[in-house]
């Protein structure tokens, strides 16, 4: 899961990207207005943390226009401004949900969980794919009950495949969604992940379809 | 119109009725002394005529001497008592005869005044003289020469006439000079008192304008003014404006203010977190009553900044409308069923910020707690000064609240539950703005099952 945070302040800036990192998401980060913008516009995230008080564009007017262009993805903002126009105002330039300052980053995580959980149409915490059991709240993986072990490469990986599973993933998308910009797309690194997942999970799970990409499924047929 | 002492009306009032009353009878005097000018005119031509006529009758052709006039004049100077005398007296020889008319008898008239005054051009001279029983004569009398060159002799020819007729005369028509000067006054002091009125008519009606802009009916001096009060109305419509404009920045300042406190607190608070040191524990501990303490602030400042201020109006469908997008959104798991019934022209009378407050407050509440299901209801009613409320009530199908923590809640709006994200159930700001605005609320239990809120606000007309 690919994530942005747009906020001025570099230290609370660096503190949710850290957090974010943490909890196993990949995280792109802006310091103004005009890069978020140019950032959410050209880059495929899945969820985007936003600051309404930025310098160069508002993060309104930052808001406004993504949802013009018709860019769909689930958008956290953050504001100082805790009023009930303010937020509303903020709702209705398209933001799904709102944290005030001064928060606690739990609940940025949380509010971020419920965001991408909501945006690939699922209604808990926990996502089941067969015996295969993802608690994203928690960060972890089970199968038949028992905790696996992962890297942080490799949770991301399954994390993105359990949330859109039954679904066709592309090698490009995997890239663009795992890694931040800086990543080299034309590494193999997503098949050595791949097999290594594999290697874990009941390893009929992930299946190759060729030409297209990879889907995790527990259904033969469909693939 | 109650008209009191220290009131433009009443020095309005009070200068032209002084005037009335200083010039009109300055008039009637005036008026009457003219009368009386041309009345006793006329009088004395008649005694002048009498006086010719007597002259003429008691002279002899050789102008020596005269004879006492017969059948002279008419029957009043036969008349004993009437005031209608005429005598023929010579001067500073008293051999020669007296000639009376009958009506003297004997008397003689006293013309000791007569030495004062000079003849006017026909010779003759006029005067009054008191007479018996406070009567008043009028008298013309002229002295004529005769006798021989050498042994001159002058006489006093004297005609008197009763000047009650004169003074009679003038009563009447003073008289009724009075009673329609007092028409007159009377009229004229009604026409001042509806001058007063109609002409004090636009400041009355300015002060019901202001009366209307303090109780939050309007945000403007409406109307069309005569041009003396235009410029008023002009500058009163321009006080509010800047007046607003004010508050305007004075919340954005706040607002600034905010930001720019908010965002170090969360660094610091982010900072400390999941550290288990003694000093984290400090800065997580102090942020939060830094954080309590601003919030509570900048709550007061705002609503300090509204104290007083020009009311306005704000159109509560719309803000329903809002909420409930951003409320479905946020709580879009949840799948609430919400249902508003609200009546497109109700209007709140005061701030839009205030009312999404107190009302945003609430409903995120609602939305927070129930199960599957928020209704809103919101209806007019008129209350005991028949003025008109806005009855606002929301309900959900949660858990509600028990009658224990109904009063917790109203007492201060505590945090109840603190599983629930946000802080605590925002009670506290709705409460005091609910009171600022002169509102009430109560909690009960909701016939869905949850909580309800019944909450009364003042409705803009």
């Amino acid at each position: 899961m690919r994530l942005l945070v747009v906020e001025d302040d570099k230290d609370l800036n660096r503190q949710i990207q850290t957090a974010l990192e943490e909890a196993g998401y990949v995280v792109d980060t802006a310091h103004d207005g005009e890069d978020g913008h140019f950032l959410g516009e050209t880059e495929p995230y899945d969820a985007v943390i936003l600051d309404i008080g930025l310098p160069t564009m508002d993060g309104i007017s930052v808001l406004e226009s993504w949802r013009r262009a018709d860019l769909k993805m689930p958008v956290l903002i953050l504001t100082a401004r805790d009023r009930w126009s303010d937020k509303v105002a903020g709702m209705d330039a398209g933001a799904d949900d709102y944290v005030s300052k001064p928060f606690h980053m739990e609940e940025v995580l949380a509010r971020v969980r419920a965001l991408l959980r909501r945006s690939t149409g699922h209604a808990t915490n926990e996502i089941e794919v067969g015996n295969l059991r993802l608690d994203t709240k928690a960060a972890k993986v089970t199968v038949d009950g028992t905790l696996i072990k992962l890297t942080s490469h490799e949770f991301r990986l399954l994390a993105y495949l359990v949330h859109h599973k039954d679904k066709v993933i592309s090698r490009t998308e995997l890239v663009e969604h795992l890694y931040d910009q800086d990543f080299d797309r034309d590494s193999n690194t997503i098949e050595v992940f791949v097999g290594r997942l594999r290697k874990k999970i009941p390893s009929d799970l992930i299946k190759t379809v060729r030409g297209l990409g990879y889907c995790l499924s527990t259904n033969e047929n469909e693939v | 119109m109650k008209m009191k002492f220290n009131s433009l009306a009443f020095r309005l009032f009070i200068t032209s009725t002084a005037l009335a009353l200083i010039i009109l009878p300055l008039a009637a005097y005036q008026l009457v002394s003219v009368y009386r000018g041309s009345i006793e005119a006329n009088f004395d031509e008649r005694l002048k005529a009498n006086l010719s006529l007597l002259i003429e009758s008691s002279l002899q052709e050789n102008y020596e001497a005269p004879t006492k006039p017969k059948q002279f004049g008419g029957f009043a100077f036969t008349l004993p008592n009437s005031g209608w005398y005429w005598q023929i007296r010579p001067l500073k020889n008293t051999e020669l005869p007296i000639y009376s008319s009958t009506s003297l008898g004997d008397e003689k008239l006293n013309l000791s005044q007569k030495d004062n005054l000079n003849s006017s051009e026909d010779g003759t001279i006029k005067f009054y003289i008191d007479y018996e029983n406070d009567r008043k004569l009028r008298v013309i009398t002229r002295s004529i020469t005769l006798g021989t060159d050498a042994k001159p002799q002058a006489y006093d020819y004297i005609v008197t006439g009763d000047s009650s007729e004169i003074e009679d005369d003038i009563i009447d028509f003073a008289s009724m000079l009075t009673i329609t000067f007092l028409i007159l006054g009377a009229g004229l002091i009604a026409s001042t008192f509806l001058q007063v009125r109609l002409g004090l008519q636009p400041l009355k009606v300015v002060e019901r304008g202001l009366t209307a802009i303090r109780e939050g009916k309007t945000d403007r001096l409406e109307g069309d003014f005569p041009a003396e009060i235009a410029p008023l109305q002009f500058e009163i419509n321009n006080l509010i404006k800047s007046n607003m404009n004010i508050i305007e920045r004075a919340r954005t300042h706040v607002g600034n203010l905010a930001h720019a406190l908010k965002t170090p607190l969360s660094v610091m608070n982010n900072e400390v977190r999941g550290k288990d040191t003694p000093l984290a524990g400090k800065i997580s501990e102090q942020t939060e009553v830094m954080q309590n303490q601003i919030s509570h602030h900048l709550d007061r400042a705002r609503m300090a900044a509204r104290v007083g201020v020009v009311g306005s109006l704000t159109d509560i469908y719309p803000i329903f409308q809002s909420l409930d997008r951003a409320l479905s959104r946020i709580y879009q798991d949840k799948n609430i069923k919400f249902t508003l019934e609200c009546p497109k022209e109700a209007r709140f009378a005061g701030e839009k910020q205030d009312f999404e407050e107190i009302v945003g407050n609430l409903l995120d509440n609602a939305f927070k707690w129930a199960e599957s299901e928020v209704s809103c209801k919101i209806f007019l009613e008129k209350n005991r000064d028949s003025q008109k409320n806005l009855v606002i009530c929301i309900e959900d199908n949660g858990p509600g609240l028990s009658e224990k923590e109904r009063q917790q809640v109203k007492v201060r709006g505590k945090r109840l539950d603190e599983t629930k994200p946000g802080s605590g159930l925002g009670l506290s700001i709705v409460s005091d703005l609910v009171d600022l605005y002169g509102g009430n609320f109560e909690l009960a239990r909701s016939e869905l099952g949850g909580l309800e809120i019944n909450l009364q606000l003042p409705a803009g007309t």
